[in-house]
């Protein structure tokens, strides 16, 4: 078993459903109303694949405007960068480029990208579709991907899909200072336990 | 016979002559023409445009100077414009905080008449909620909090300037180095040689010298028996490789080499259970000194040792920290160097007095670095570490020292270094937690365990920027001393230990004092286990970009000054920190004072 560990940041317009796909994946539940998020919020995805443990140290940032100052600091040193928008909203589809190229500009790691279109299974009122949403992306040089966080799908193939390029960035010839991997495996969880153990002693 | 003989030898000799005529007759001829000459002529004419065009460009450099000179004053002029913009910043927070105390006074008092007028006549009203509390929800979201002045400045990379200044100084040096053989213009080094005897050679070679450097050589060939003359000349222009690049050192770079970086490694081997190897902890720890040397006019303290420097003697100080030392104490000096800001002269004051601004970005006060750097180094086998109390004594006198510059701490008693940290803290005047976040941060824990968690990260990101840095800090540094067995300080006790000191009181003079504590408690407590990853973001984003390698080429940018350095700032004949020390004199520095004096005489 291998260990990778990589930060993820999440970004985009306000109310296209960030907070929601991450809740979704590691809590597993959904909620029509969800609270704005203020500054950002800081949680572990872990995705398991073939002999890889990835954990992904989830940055969930604001998306208001008045925090757009916050999220620089957020998504320095960042290995993967997944911008959301609202399939049902232009405005935030057109944001999209400007968030890349804010990150582009102030960041000087390779990052992936991902495009991620959200709220699909409101067909009804859906602008964007998935010819448009892929296109852009390719123009960008980001990965695309749908999700309906409603329906719950795509959710879970996002991080996993997540996880395998991060996997392909690691394996291949030249992987990023900032990305390791961890061969041991042995070793961590032991470790772990002998602080739990003591730490449990301390306490009596 | 003889007649013959002797026309023969006439004949031949008339014959030689015109031979010889003859000869001389080509030479001459040969040195009749004229086309080397013109050649000759045509090469100084083309040096002579090359002189003038360089008299152009000393010309332009002029220009140039006096430009820069003139941005020069300029940029004073927006220094200052900036500083008095900032101090009216400051003074306009000032008055917020009035005004929030006032406003939070009017609250309490409407609450109360509400309150009065509810239970006057309970039966007409049933309205849920009162209209206070809906100003309450509403009262910062508006308005982006910018609570200190350097959160303002953080867009502008203040510090740069600094930097750039020194480049300038480079370029200028090169340039009076430069300078007599620009107004010489024109340097010639002539050799002639008979390399080959059938050969004769010139070679001129001018090398004229600016921006880039120009190289021609002129080679002249003459066979003068072959009436063959050829010249050959190249100019070459080759890029001086002695000017300084002035431009800053690529960031990548300076990542690059923090990420390599051995010691930092090494830092972390010490520490018994480093459950994170944050890597921007070490690259905070690496930060290098700038030294400047000057003698002694007024008695100093170097700083590792704890002696007296004599008058007349030399000591180094690093100009960002004022740490003062012996010349042979230099390396002893502790390293991550940590620029002081002029700090407030009483106790208190808010973290952001204390801040330094690197790269504009706010840093971790110094003493908090230091102390927390000698406990990590020592402290870890100690049981009780930051329960057990340091003399109180000894606490006020390193805090005082700590005014001064970076004191020894390598022979102070653990748990006062322990002591003066949990002190500093606690005298602030607005805790590391500001008051007007205290509710945000309970509120946070009071609710659901689910929700603690996320509403801690967004109280977190709403703190003015210098408290998160070394809020970050502390809870890193917190979470290696709970996550060691030696120390026996799991998270609920450092929470009790600490919850007063950084999260403080609400800001109303509070009834129920005990509760209050408890729920201080319990946000250090719910901070404490949050993850390090978390934590070290912050950090990450203070790394100062100055590469740990320039120490190198600083030192020779900014050369030791003589060690008839003029009277400055630093050593007027009252340094600012002996006038406040004489004048003020408090009680407790008094004291301090004398106890230095006794234990020096012991």
């Amino acid at each position: 078993m291998k260990r990778l560990s990589a930060k993820l940041v999440f970004m985009g317009s306000q109310g296209v459903g960030k907070s929601s796909i991450i809740t979704r994946y590691i809590k597993g539940d959904f909620k029509k109303e969800c609270e704005a998020t203020i500054g950002a919020s800081f949680m572990y995805a872990k995705v398991t694949l073939r002999d890889y443990q990835i954990t992904l140290k989830v940055w969930d940032t604001a998306g208001q405007e008045r925090f757009r100052s916050l999220v620089p600091m957020y998504y320095r040193n960042a290995d993967a960068v997944a911008i959301v928008f609202d399939v049902s909203d232009r405005d935030s589809f057109n944001q999209v480029k400007n968030w890349i190229n804010e990150v582009r500009k102030n960041t000087d790691t390779p990052v992936v990208y991902y495009v991620v279109g959200n709220k699909t299974d409101l067909l009804d009122s859906r602008t964007i579709m998935y010819d448009e949403g892929e296109e852009f992306a390719n123009s960008v040089n980001a990965h695309y991907w749908e999700t309906s966080v409603y329906s719950n799908t795509g959710i879970q193939d996002l991080f996993t899909k997540i996880g395998r390029n991060l996997i392909e960035i690691v394996e291949s010839s030249k992987p990023p200072a900032n990305l390791k991997v961890e061969i041991d495996p042995e070793e961590v969880p032991n470790n772990d336990r002998i602080n739990n153990s003591k730490i449990q002693c301390c306490t009596n | 016979m003889n007649e013959t003989a002797l026309f023969s030898s006439k004949t031949m000799e008339r014959l030689s002559l015109a031979m010889k005529y003859d000869e001389h007759f080509r030479h001459v001829m040969a040195l009749l023409d004229t086309t080397v000459e013109r050649d000759y002529k045509a090469k100084i004419i083309s040096l002579d445009i090359l002189s003038v065009q360089l008299k152009d460009h000393g010309n332009d450099k002029e220009i140039m100077k006096k430009k820069l000179q003139e941005m020069r004053i300029e940029c004073e002029r927006l220094m200052h414009n900036l500083k008095s913009s900032n101090r009216l910043l400051d003074e306009a927070n000032k008055e917020k905080r009035h005004a929030e105390v006032e406003r939070d006074n009017m609250a309490q008092k409407l609450e109360n008449f509400y309150r009065l007028f509810n239970s006057a006549n309970n039966s007409n009203l049933n309205r849920s909620g009162s209209p206070v509390f809906q100003c309450e929800a509403e009262r910062f979201d508006q308005i982006p909090r910018q609570d200190t002045t350097e959160s303002v400045l953080s867009d502008i990379s203040y510090s740069r300037v600094e930097d750039s200044l020194d480049s300038d100084k480079n370029f200028e040096d090169a340039m009076d180095r430069w300078e007599p053989e620009v107004f010489g213009t024109v340097k010639r080094k002539r050799t002639s040689g008979v390399t080959n005897p059938n050969e004769m050679r010139k070679e001129i070679e001018t090398t004229t010298t600016t921006a880039t450097q120009i190289v021609a050589t002129t080679t002249v060939t003459m066979q003068p028996f072959t009436r063959n003359i050829s010249a050959k000349s190249i100019i070459e222009a080759k890029p001086s490789n002695l000017f300084p690049t002035p431009s800053a050192p690529p960031i990548s770079d300076s990542l690059d080499s923090f990420d390599s970086d051995p010691y930092g490694n090494e830092n972390n081997q010490n520490i018994p259970n480093t459950i994170h190897s944050s890597s921007a902890l070490n690259k905070l720890n690496n930060r290098a000194h700038n030294f400047t040397q000057k003698s002694v006019i007024i008695p100093e303290i170097c700083g590792p040792c704890g002696k007296k420097v004599k008058f007349n003697r030399v000591v180094v100080k690093c100009l960002d920290c004022k740490a003062t030392a012996h010349l042979e104490h230099k390396d002893k000096i502790p390293l991550p160097c940590i620029p002081v800001k002029s700090t407030p002269s009483k106790n208190g004051g808010r973290i952001a007095d204390y801040s330094p601004m690197v790269n504009g970005r706010p840093m971790i006060p110094a003493l908090v670095i230091h102390c927390v750097n000698e406990i990590e180094q020592r402290g870890f086998d100690t049981v009780g570490l930051y329960r057990i109390p340091g003399s109180e004594k000894d606490v006020k006198a390193l805090k005082e020292k700590f005014r001064k510059g970076v004191p020894n701490l390598s022979d102070v008693d653990i748990h006062v270094v322990c002591g003066c940290l949990k002190d500093f803290l606690r005298t602030l005047d607005d805790p590391l937690i500001p008051h007007y976040d205290w509710k945000t941060f309970t509120d946070a824990v009071r609710n659901s365990k689910d929700e603690t968690e996320h509403r801690l990260y967004q109280a977190i990101s709403l703190l003015p920027p210098p408290n998160r840095n070394t809020l970050a800090y502390i809870m890193l540094h917190l979470q290696k001393v709970a996550a060691t067995p030696d120390c026996k300080m799991p998270v609920g006790n450092l929470a009790r230990v600490f919850g007063p000191t950084i999260v403080g009181y609400s800001s109303e003079v509070s009834e129920n004092l005990y509760f209050d504590c408890e729920l201080s408690n319990k946000v250090v407590e719910e901070m404490l286990k949050l993850s390090p990853d978390y934590w070290s973001n912050f950090l990450n984003n203070l790394v100062p970009l100055r590469a740990q390698n320039t120490p190198l080429k600083r030192t020779s940018s900014r050369p030791l000054q003589p060690t008839h350095t003029p009277i400055t700032k630093n050593n007027r004949i009252f340094g600012s920190s002996t006038k406040r020390r004489y004048l003020e004199s408090p009680r407790s520095v008094k004291a301090a004072r004398i106890k230095q004096l006794e234990s020096k005489k012991k």
